[in-house]
């Protein structure tokens, strides 16, 4: 089964290099995250430039890649519904479950892939342009650079969960969904619903949603010179991710095995 | 001939519509099996039953002796299949297209040679979305010959085809089935195409099974009517109505057409000898496929 | 409509062995909090006058006598009429006024009475005194009685425009005599227009004036310590001089001048205050910025804590607006603990922020404790946090009046002792009719509170140990529903054991 689905995965990596989207999607956040520097100057002049990587994680992190990701995953299955091109694949040696983890995986595959650019876009302009030595506050120092890098590895770790959610998520409605429209419009909508209501009925710890920030919390706090801990939050985290991650993924297995392909 | 396909009871419903009811069904292997049937007769769904896109709501799909719900892994690499409206990844090309289906059969497959053989070798790395109706159809025939399937489901396999394209494409497939015993499934509306390439026909309607017949069966010559080329179709047709057992139906300048009841052709050819006409030639007339099919779904 | 105001006392939910209870005290008033030392404004002071082991309580104009302890029941006695303004204050078991024709000193006779004895200004006295009251309102009980000497008997403590004098009553001529003077550096115009602002009312024993030019006063048994404010290039700087007071012979105090020192230079926000009841200062600030990194500006509060140098002993910094205490003794151990709050309102990045504003009703709110180490310090993290959840009834966006009080700190108040075990512990306006109680154990907070109850919406509330046995009560204040002067209502609640 693993071959299969590795297999798949490659395929789906291949098919997904050879669209278009993908490098609209990078060349976006590359964009959004250099755009921040309008607000956010980076100078060699020996105080850190955290700033930037914090108001570019803030619109890439944040905003844009778990928009993309719903985008991209929903659009995974429902695309194929609407072209007809899932029959393509499914007549073939491959279990419908593998190819429906394939392209979850590739769906976080995309999300991973932006995510590391954004990243690496952020840290490139700091290093080469700016200055990091550390979190000061009236010439003490709060966190040290090493400690302000390890709060944002960490983070980038702790991103997979929420965006792996989110993968899950778009890709189960692409399995209910099959216009690619109708999909995409009510992954975003339907995240909007669950963001709106989870306050009012105080779920806000047990929903994914929330997530997609908290990995950067206690890298944006420690940028502020603020204390902020892991815990409680990353078990909430975990939690939640995990469990959503859970329930779409047999939520998508029960209805795309069951399903009939027109 | 052992049994490639065996359908059995299969029911499929589309919520309230039943679109296939009981069908019951076995193709051998080697055989060239066509569902006929009017639109929304059931075909495609049977079609699509066979190859595991839909689920059944009842019955069962053996296909190679293994149940195609449970076997679906054994059963896929033996398979090739085109289905209607054939759809391809159309940002990629028809190579990369192939190679893809290539891949998940995870084994070597010569995918020069299935374009070479539906006529797609010198657009091989050009994209999908460029090509026309009847090049898709092509490449869908490519994929569906890829690996070098046992068992072929074909749902309308030339539609969109050119005459001589249609013609190679039927060349191809019945060299299929009698050189390599591939088993093929498949359906259509052009009859003159499942004349050429069909084994046995089954007629559907209304989801349901009304018969199954072998095409030589189907296209038979019947002897009770006859086509006589001979020197004077009028005089000849004046002493055959007077007989009581043969009716003329045709009279034209140099062939008359008769209707034999109760008696053969020897006795007409042995009264119009012994009355003198010169015959050039006596044809008993083909059945149709057209009237078979018609003949059947109006029963 | 006054009878909509009577308070509507339901007993909720009995989670522990406490409940409060109403009682008919109708002048006590309870102001705010003092942010720096915890110390709660109130319009009485405590004193057993009556020395039945249950404290009665002195107001600006009266006394009253608790006739049967536990049960708080109150006889009032009227205290006499002399000239305005004046100062109303005691000393272990007698009544202090200070007006500006002498002083009254009254003591327990029988039947809840106070008989009090007149003594009059000597001659240099008297201008002391009338500078001291220009800027006292009409009559207010005041903190103005010391004993650095430490013989017994209290000295009144007041300001001129050159010094801190201390006088003393003498029961044998009657007469009110200086005993001691520390000279104060102040400058003349300022003493005339804005004696308020160089020690201000109700301020008289620990001060932490905020403007510049203005003094700090610090009483710690024989022992005064001023920390004057001078402003300097990089923020402010304190000049600290103690003095020490020695009973000499004569009737007179001896003052012997300390070293003195500089501290600082701080920001100006910085103040100094008592660290520990053995009178260690720590210079004390806070501040509030709107950190944008985000598209929604984020309140940042600091709070930073010198010892005399220019390097902060600790900063912390949170989310958040000013929080209600920032200085209490949480354990009880006679050392100033730090507390920060934060408002997890402000947590994340603008979409989890925007949605809370929106939509979240129930905020999440963080108490930390710093405790003090023996050694003075503190750690930048806390050695205890506690998670409250405020159910606000709307979303902030709709800016209700709880929210409202949400923002000024007033819903979450650490310094009373509820339990009466000398720990702080923590209450919470957690609804618009509901206060819970956290007590602060040695392992820290429990998950659920010990008492919950229920009270008429749309109260504001304060703490303080009002009848004096040792456990602190509330005050809750109704607002008025009109304009109508007087129309607010108040009624206080003491802390009482639950019958079992």
């Amino acid at each position: 089964m693993i071959s299969r689905i590795w297999i798949a995965f490659r395929i789906e990596l291949k098919k997904v290099l050879k669209q278009r989207f993908i490098y609209i999607s990078g060349a976006f956040v590359l964009l959004a995250s250099l755009s921040t520097l309008g607000i956010s100057a980076v100078h060699k002049d020996q105080s850190s430039d955290y700033d930037y990587v914090v108001r570019a994680t803030s619109l890439t992190m944040n905003w844009l890649i778990p928009l993309m990701t719903i985008i991209f995953g929903a659009l995974t299955l429902s695309a194929e519904y609407t072209s007809g091109a899932l029959r393509f694949m499914l007549v073939r040696p491959l279990r419908r479950v593998e190819y429906l983890y394939a392209k979850i995986l590739v769906t976080v595959f995309y999300a991973v892939t932006l995510t590391t650019l954004a990243v690496t876009a952020a840290w490139v302009v700091i290093v080469l342009k700016g200055d990091l030595a550390g979190v000061y506050y009236g010439g003490e120092v709060l966190f040290t650079n090493m400690e302000i890098v390890r709060d944002y590895a960490l983070g980038c770790l702790t991103y997979l969960l929420p965006l792996s959610a989110a993968a899950t998520y778009a890709v189960f409605l692409s399995t209910v969904v099959r216009n690619t429209g109708t999909a995409v419009g009510s992954a975003i909508g339907l995240w909007v619903v669950f963001d709106a209501l989870k306050y009012p009925l105080r779920l806000e710890q047990f929903m994914f949603t929330s997530y997609t920030e908290f990995p950067w919390r206690v890298f944006v706090q420690h940028c502020q010179g603020i204390d902020s801990y892991w815990r409680p939050g990353i078990f909430y985290c975990v939690g939640s991710c995990l469990a959503a991650v859970l329930v779409f993924l047999s939520a998508a297995s029960l209805i795309f095995r069951r399903q009939d392909i027109p | 001939m052992s049994v490639c396909i065996e359908i059995k009871n299969l029911t499929k419903c589309y919520g309230s519509v039943v679109a296939v009811s009981g069908l019951s069904l076995e193709v051998g292997r080697g055989e060239a099996l066509c569902l006929l049937g009017a639109n929304g007769a059931g075909k495609t769904t049977t079609l699509y039953a066979i190859c595991g896109l839909v689920r059944l709501t009842a019955g069962k799909v053996l296909v190679f002796g293994k149940d195609l719900e449970k076997d679906f892994l054994n059963v896929a690499p033996r398979m090739g299949v085109l289905v209607e409206r054939p759809s391809f990844f159309d940002y990629l090309t028809a190579r990369e297209n192939l190679s893809i289906a290539a891949e998940l059969a995870q084994k070597e497959v010569p995918i020069e040679k299935a374009l070479d053989r539906v006529g797609l070798l010198s657009v091989a790395d050009k994209k999908v979305k460029t090509f026309s109706l009847g090049m898709r159809q092509r490449l869908g025939l490519a994929q569906a010959i890829l690996t070098e399937p046992e068992l072929l489901i074909l749902d309308e396999p030339l539609s969109g085809l050119d005459p001589e394209g249609g013609r190679e494409i039927l060349q191809l497939l019945r060299s299929l089935v009698d050189s390599a015993q591939v088993t093929i499934v498949f359906s259509s509306h052009m009859l003159s195409e499942v004349e050429v390439l069909a084994d046995r026909v089954a007629i559907l309607n209304r989801g349901r099974l009304l018969a199954v017949e072998r095409i030589d069966s189907v296209l038979s010559y019947d002897e009770s009517d006859v086509e006589v080329f001979l020197d004077a179709p009028q005089a000849a047709a004046k002493r055959l109505e007077s007989l009581g057992w043969a009716h003329c139906t045709e009279i034209s300048p140099r062939k008359l057409r008769v209707r034999l009841q109760n008696e053969t052709v020897h006795h007409l050819i042995t009264f119009l000898v012994g009355q003198g006409f010169v015959l050039n030639g006596v044809v008993p007339r083909r059945r149709t496929l057209e009237e078979y099919l018609l003949r059947t779904m109006t029963l | 409509m006054i009878s909509s105001y009577i308070v509507i006392f339901l007993l909720f939910s009995q989670l522990g062995p406490l409940h409060w209870e109403p009682v008919d005290l109708p002048g006590v008033r309870l102001g705010g909090v003092d942010r720096l030392t915890g110390k709660v404004k109130t319009n009485y002071r405590h004193a057993d006058l009556n020395q039945d082991g249950h404290p009665d309580l002195v107001f600006q104009d009266c006394v009253l006598f608790s006739n049967n302890g536990g049960e708080a029941k109150y006889d009032r006695a009227e205290l006499p009429a002399t000239p305005l303004p004046r100062l109303v204050g005691v000393f272990s078991e007698n009544v202090y006024i200070l007006h500006p024709n002498g002083v009254l000193v009254g003591n327990y006779q029988e039947q809840n009475t106070l008989t009090f004895h007149a003594y009059q200004f000597d001659g240099g006295v008297q201008t002391s005194v009338n500078a001291f009251l220009k800027g006292v309102e009409i009559s207010q009980v005041n903190d103005f009685l010391l004993d650095p000497d430490e013989d017994g008997d209290p000295e009144i403590v007041v300001l001129d425009e050159s010094s801190i004098v201390f006088l003393h009553c003498n029961p044998e001529s009657h007469a009110v005599s200086q005993k001691a003077s520390i000279p104060l550096d102040l400058p003349p115009q300022l003493v005339a227009t804005e004696p308020g602002t160089i020690w201000p009312d109700n301020e008289r024993k620990i001060i932490f004036p905020t403007l510049d030019y203005s003094y700090n006063f610090f009483a710690q048994g024989t022992k005064i310590v001023l920390c004057k404010r001078e402003k300097v290039n990089a923020g402010v700087q304190y000049r600290i001089q103690s003095f020490e007071l020695e009973k000499a012979e004569s009737g007179k105090m001896s003052v012997k001048t300390g070293v003195p020192q500089t501290a600082g230079p701080f920001p100006d926000f910085v103040q100094p205050c008592q660290k520990s009841s053995e009178g260690n200062l720590a210079f004390v600030g806070e501040s509030l910025v709107w950190r944008s990194l985000s598209p929604i500006p984020v309140p940042i509060h600091e709070v930073i804590m010198y010892s005399g140098d220019a390097t902060p002993i600790v900063r912390v910094r949170n989310t958040g607006l000013a929080p209600h205490s920032l200085m209490v003794d949480m354990n009880h151990d006679g050392r100033m603990d730090l507390i920060t709050e934060r408002m997890l309102l402000f947590e994340g990045d603008v979409k989890e922020i925007a949605l809370r504003v929106a939509t979240q009703r129930v905020l999440e709110h963080r108490v930390n404790i710093h405790l003090q180490r023996d050694d003075g310090s503190f750690d930048r993290l806390p050695d205890f946090s506690k998670d409250f959840s405020v159910n606000m009834g709307v979303p902030p966006i709709q800016d209700s009046e709880m929210f409202r009080q949400y923002q000024r700190a007033e819903l979450i108040k650490v310094t009373g002792d509820f339990t009466g075990d000398g720990r702080c512990d923590v209450l919470v306006k957690t609804s618009e009719s509901r206060l819970s109680l956290y007590p602060f154990e040695k392992s820290g907070f429990p998950n659920v509170p010990v008492l919950e109850q229920e009270f008429e919406p749309g109260f504001t509330f304060a703490v303080d140990d009002v009848d004096g046995d040792g456990r602190s009560d509330l005050m809750l204040c109704w607002p008025a529903l009109s304009d109508e002067p007087g129309g607010e209502k108040t009624q206080v609640f003491v802390t009482r054991d639950s019958s079992p």
